[in-house]
């Protein structure tokens, strides 16, 4: 396995590192969670986040027999659908 | 004949759950909807950060574990928050598979701040909600 920085020229490493980064929960600031464990609140570079993991992990999707969707095919209908709101919004113009 | 083989290294498949498709539709809405800053690059972003991760699902450490799955993080922008599952490869036949679960936002704060050319005004005219409430277009 090998990173995709590894792969690119320093310059697009030194890009992708600033763009994409993976903090530690330790690394977030005013992390809170709630004694269920369902909620939390936390700080990052400025930027307030407020997490309900019942949307991310909903009880009992794990047992479901989803697949769920290709990335290549749903990012080809989220082209369609911006597509589709572009031109919604040019006929109300 | 001994078949050859192909050099380039098999990456894990990345899919998308409903709820993650639900999730980037609505962030998707709501970038679409501020007129501020560049909407479709904000979501190329997201786009190559979660191709990003076929070649290392395991950079992101472990934030949770929920029904015995463990769920990583990767940040976008400082400001979006990609949450995924990796499951690594099983036997020969798989090259592992990379679950989307939940793409998030700032609850606070402008997402288009420092990300965009100097405006008047830092308000974005969209609602902020971390909550997935638009509907699908059909």
């Amino acid at each position: 396995m090998h990173s995709l920085a590894s792969a690119a020229s320093p310059a697009q490493a030194n890009d992708m590192e600033r763009l994409f980064e993976s903090p530690t929960n330790e690394e977030l600031d005013n992390r809170v969670v709630s004694p269920c464990g369902r909620f939390e609140s936390f700080d990052y570079k400025g930027n307030h986040f407020e997490i309900d993991w019942d949307e991310i992990a909903p009880a009992g999707a794990e047992s479901e027999d989803e697949e769920g969707t290709p990335h290549e095919e749903f990012m080809a209908e989220l082209d369609r659908y911006v597509e589709e709101l572009e031109a919604l919004r040019g006929a109300s113009r | 004949m001994i078949a050859s083989r192909s050099k380039s290294p098999r990456l894990p498949r990345v899919i998308w759950r409903r709820a993650a498709r639900r999730s980037m539709r609505a962030l998707t809405d709501f970038l679409d909807a501020n007129v501020h800053g560049d909407s479709k690059a904000r979501r190329k972003e997201i786009e190559a950060a979660v191709e990003s991760l076929r070649h290392s699902p395991l950079r992101c450490p472990a934030v949770a574990t929920k029904e015995g799955k463990t769920f990583r993080r990767l940040v976008v922008r400082d400001r979006y928050f990609v949450y995924y599952v990796y499951t690594p490869p099983r036997g020969m036949t798989s090259a592992g598979t990379i679950s989307i679960r939940a793409v998030r936002h700032a609850a606070t704060q402008n997402p288009f701040l420092a990300v965009r050319e100097s405006l008047a005004a830092d308000q974005p005219h969209a609602v902020l909600s971390t909550h997935d409430t638009t509907p699908a277009i059909a």
